[in-house]
């Protein structure tokens, strides 16, 4: 369980200072789909980049189960990152010289036969069986996207984050690659966040941010009550 | 304010400004310092001693004492001649700051004439007195006392510098320090006539002082009409001319240097240029757009470059002025060569740095913007390196195990930068040994002067005959076997390559007997001819100096027409090559040096300088016990002791003064290329930022990272070295196949020696580049990364 508690990120532009997250608390069970939910400029993003150690809270405190983030040196931050996380932004990031496979494998735990093996397989499950040994600038928006989301899944990650991972994608291909991305609950967490509300249909709880802040939390249920009642 | 001026770009990018600026500037304050000091070690100190000679000039004759009197009366009779004065001299190796020898003369002046010649010098005494007839007193600039290291009272003497101060048979006392335009060394003309250990040391000959105006005619005169075969002249068109000669060597062996170093910061440069070029490909592609030609694009480009190229330029040859004046002011001057830093000579050799880079930018240029679409840079949006197309080599093989974050597989991916990366390496390598790999050889090359040291030792009467006594005493010395009388010449020269001049092979004049004995001794057999018969002419030479020379049995050697070599003068007779030893089985057993008839030689005491010397052959397994006897012993004021031991120090104290030398500018060399190629390498990293900050954000730790890239930069520059090291390999088969062995002569390629110097420039650019790469990473942030873009 990843949980988050009193978080705030500052921002400090000279003598100004700027709450990117102000006290936001919350918790993510294993297999759950979390979408966080907010307009540009809202934290939403600041608020993925603490729960997934790329920043540091400036308070509060970030635990994935009892370990708590402030507490471990900033290399067991990062193998955190290498081996219970994943991620997909809203730029592909794939490594431009490197072919599909290889961008994947880039992740894998060890770079053999066996994982090798696995990430083909991965691909060929994402519709990529025959795009292997492209290259990134050989693939449209939705191929990158999805090498991307392979890579973010071939080493079994406990909680995939995924900031803004349809962004640059037209509507169908967005939903398709939320689609994939939903489909890794049966292995872990997704906390994904978006601006639009669309892809987050299928969450089991959607956070909305403003200012920083968190402004509501909705589960399904909430969400098609608040539907049926517009 | 012009948006589109030539410095709009460099002045919003002024931290890549300041590199390719700096990169320019070390490269050619680099170079500018390497040629600057070899030229102020090796070849401006034969100028600055030797500047007398702009103020009168020396007539002698080449070989013995007592000058031509015909020759003497023609001088005198020229109408432009004003005095001529007669004069004898020594030379002494005055050691310059550099740790070089130069020659000098310390010429002898009778006392009516020492004032005349002090003021035609416009040289006064400073300090003490001039040398008073028949006393060994000597009168000597200050800046050549500074280098002797001497002052008023201490005295000049052979034991101080056994090879420097051969010539000074008996110790100079300094009794007067002398300041002026020139430098002058004045000892008294009577005592080094009246001593008996200088009079065969000492030259004489004539001083002649031109009339006013007229110094160029007489100039003209003695080397025109005076200067023949066996009368030597020393004026200063000829010091000019071989400061010349000395000038086009240094200019022959620094092309080359020249061009690696000039390639290297050009492959530099130009990577570093076309990455921002890449990375404006949005800004051309859109004022081609609005209607801006290729040909205005390539030009404001390549002005841009041209700007940068010659602040560079500029800023290095300041900053190498500043180094060579404070080195002249810290190094040189204080010991006597103070020299003028700003040496407009050496402004050739940085010149091609600032064209090649300008040249080269604008070929890559008009190529490149030659192919430029616009609608497609439009269409595409901004294109930075990350997004150009790997080339075809960077297919993959589907069967393969992906190893994605192997350093092989980057640089396949970008075999252009590998190239770029590994060339100019490789380049900056062969570089800086390529100085050392010369030396080495023209080393290796003349050990073959040794060898014969290897059986045998000599021992040589200095300035007066040796005595009977320590004759006798060798003579019955328990390890010796047999003492041979020999009369030791010097008719004939080798040239030994690169750069080396004429290089003396000594002739033994030994008896018909003996010289049996001695064929025997080292193994020789003749490939054809005869020995010297007793009484002739006759010569037997190595096959080496044979085939170096293109001498064949029968040839006269050592007339005008057959000189012992180019300009050299003539022997006091001709002699016939009689024979002509085989060639060792192994280059390190070849021997250098001929066979002649002792009687013939004896039968010209007036010129060929016939005391005897001796062949000491030890008892077998005595040789090392009699050398350090002979050594210990015999060696002295009035012997020379020549064993293999002591000649192999020799060699390599002179080796390894110039190997001290060429290890300093090999420094300069080696920071430069560490410089250039980590400051290229910061450059890729940097481009790759968003990989990096990537990899992070996914779990790999800066160390890793810094890791990666180290691994990759030890892939380029040990690809690198290997190519350096191919590339010497190379060159050194094709100076041996091409140069050497047509010359008689061997390079030995297995000496490890200069393959060491291969080393610093791949090391210095692995280590600054870890740290550069390092400190670049560290500060590394990932969530910037992804929000940037």
């Amino acid at each position: 369980m990843l949980q988050g508690e009193h978080l705030t990120l500052t921002y400090k532009d000279g003598e100004t200072t700027l709450d990117a997250v102000r006290d936001v608390s919350i918790s993510i069970e294993d297999h759950q789909f979390i979408g966080i939910l907010g307009p540009s400029g809202s934290g939403k993003s600041s608020l993925l980049y603490l729960l997934s150690g790329l920043r540091q809270a400036t308070t509060g405190e970030i635990y994935l189960d009892d370990r708590a983030y402030g507490k471990m040196p900033a290399h067991e931050r990062v193998a955190l990152r290498r081996t219970e996380f994943g991620f997909v932004f809203q730029q592909h990031f794939l490594i431009n010289y490197l072919t599909a496979l290889e961008n994947v494998m880039v992740a894998a735990p060890m770079q053999d036969k066996a994982h090798a093996e696995q990430a083909r397989a991965l691909l060929a499950d994402l519709g990529l069986g025959d795009k292997l040994h492209r290259f990134p600038y050989e693939l449209s928006g939705g191929e990158r996207q999805r090498v991307a989301i392979a890579r973010a899944m071939i080493h079994r990650p406990r909680i995939i984050f995924a900031d803004e991972p349809t962004g640059l994608l037209d509507r169908r291909t967005g939903l398709q690659v939320m689609a994939l991305l939903r489909g890794y609950r049966d292995h872990g967490s997704l906390i994904a966040v978006t601006h639009n509300p669309e892809i987050l249909s299928e969450a089991d709880l959607v956070v909305t941010i403003r200012e920083g802040q968190i402004a509501s939390v909705k589960d399904r249920l909430e969400r098609a009550t608040q539907v049926s009642a517009s | 304010m012009n948006p589109l001026s030539t410095f709009t770009y460099y002045r919003r990018h002024k931290r890549r400004a300041l590199m390719l600026t700096a990169l320019l500037a070390l490269a050619v304050m680099g170079l500018y310092l390497v040629f600057g000091l070899l030229q102020e070690t090796y070849i401006t100190p034969l100028y600055t001693i030797n500047r007398y000679l702009s103020k009168f000039s020396l007539v002698q004759p080449d070989l013995g004492t007592t000058p031509d009197p015909t020759v003497v009366a023609q001088i005198r009779a020229h109408p432009d001649v004003a005095l001529v004065l007669p004069q004898n001299n020594v030379e002494i190796a005055v050691p310059n700051a550099g740790g070089v020898d130069t020659l000098f003369r310390l010429i002898g002046l009778q006392e009516a004439d020492v004032a005349t010649v002090l003021a035609q010098c416009g040289v006064t005494l400073i300090e003490g007195q001039l040398p008073r007839p028949r006393t060994n007193g000597l009168a000597l600039s200050q800046e050549l006392a500074t280098a002797l290291n001497l002052k008023i009272g201490d005295t000049l003497e052979r034991t101080e510098n056994e090879t420097g101060y051969a010539n000074i048979a008996s110790p100079l006392e300094l009794v007067g320090i002398l300041s002026g335009d020139v430098r002058l060394g004045i000892v008294s003309y009577e005592y080094l006539d009246n001593h008996e250990r200088y009079r065969d040391l000492a030259r004489y000959g004539v001083l002649v002082i031109a009339r006013p105006g007229r110094e160029a005619a007489v100039d003209d005169f003695l080397r025109q009409t005076i200067r023949s075969s066996r009368t030597e002249t020393a004026t200063y068109q000829l010091l000019k001319e071989e400061l010349t000669r000395s000038l086009a060597v240094l200019y022959r062996i620094g092309i080359p240097l020249v061009l690696l170093v000039t390639a290297a910061i050009t492959l530099v440069i130009g990577a570093i240029n076309r990455l921002a070029f890449m990375r404006r490909l949005a800004e051309f592609g859109t004022l081609h757009a609005v209607g801006r030609s290729k040909e205005w694009l390539a030009r404001r480009l390549t002005l841009e470059t041209a700007g940068l190229a010659l602040a560079g330029c500029a800023l290095g040859i300041l900053l190498a002025w500043g180094v060579m004046a404070f080195l002249n002011a810290a190094v040189y001057a204080p010991r006597g060569f103070a020299y003028n830093p700003f040496q407009v000579t050496v402004l050739p050799y940085v010149v091609p740095i600032p064209l090649a880079v300008i040249g080269f930018t604008l070929f890559t240029a008009v190529r490149a913007l030659g192919r430029m679409d616009a609608v497609a840079i439009v269409e595409r949006g901004e294109l930075s390196l990350e997004g150009e197309r790997i080339g075809h080599a960077a297919r993959v093989r589907a069967g393969s195990l992906p190893r994605p974050l192997a350093s092989t597989t980057f640089y396949r991916r970008h075999a252009r930068q590998a190239a770029v990366l590994i060339g100019a390496t490789a380049l900056m390598i062969m570089g800086t040994s390529m100085f050392i790999f010369a030396l080495e050889a023209f080393d290796d090359a003349r050990q073959p002067l040794l060898t014969h040291l290897r059986w045998v030792s000599l021992v040589s009467p200095n300035a007066l005959p040796l005595e009977t006594t320590v004759i006798a005493q060798i003579r019955v010395h328990p390890a010796v076997e047999r003492v041979i009388p020999v009369a030791v010449f010097s008719p004939l020269g080798i040239f030994v390559p690169p750069t080396a001049p004429n290089y003396p092979v000594e002739a033994y004049g030994v008896t018909a007997e003996d010289m049996a004995y001695l064929v025997e001794l080292y193994g020789l057999k003749l490939a054809e001819g005869h020995l010297p018969r007793p009484n002739t002419n006759d010569i037997v030479i190595p096959w080496t100096v044979a085939q170096n020379r293109d001498i064949q049995v029968g040839d006269v050697i050592g007339n005008r027409d057959h000189p012992i070599y180019p300009n050299a003068p003539t022997l006091p007779s001709e002699l016939v090559v009689s024979g002509i030893f085989t060639p060792a089985e192994a280059y390190a057993d070849e021997t250098w040096f001929s066979f002649m008839s002792l009687e013939f030689a004896e039968k010209y005491p007036d010129s060929w300088r016939t005391d005897l010397s001796l062949i000491v052959v030890p008892k077998a397994g005595q040789k090392a016990a009699l050398d350090a006897w002979l050594e210990s012993q015999i060696a002295g004021e009035n012997r020379l002791v020549f064993t293999y031991g002591n000649q192999q120090a020799l060699f390599q104290r002179q080796a390894s003064t110039i190997l001290f030398s060429l290890s300093l500018v090999e420094s300069i060399i080696a920071l430069v290329a560490a410089l250039a190629l980590t400051g290229l390498n910061y450059v890729f990293v940097t481009q790759r930022q968003a990989e990096f900050g990537v990899l992070n954000a996914l779990g790999f730790s800066r160390l890793q990272l810094v890791g990666r890239v180290v691994c990759e930069t030890l892939f380029t520059t040990g690809a690198a070295w290997l190519v350096a090291v191919l590339g010497c390999a190379v060159i050194l088969l094709c100076l041996q196949y091409g140069l050497y062995i047509p010359s008689g002569l061997k390079l030995n390629l297995f000496n490890l020696t200069p393959w060491f110097y291969t080393l610093p420039v791949p090391v210095a650019v692995l280590a600054v580049s870890a740290g550069a790469v390092g400190w670049t990473l560290a500060r590394l942030d990932p969530v910037a990364v992804i929000e940037r873009r």
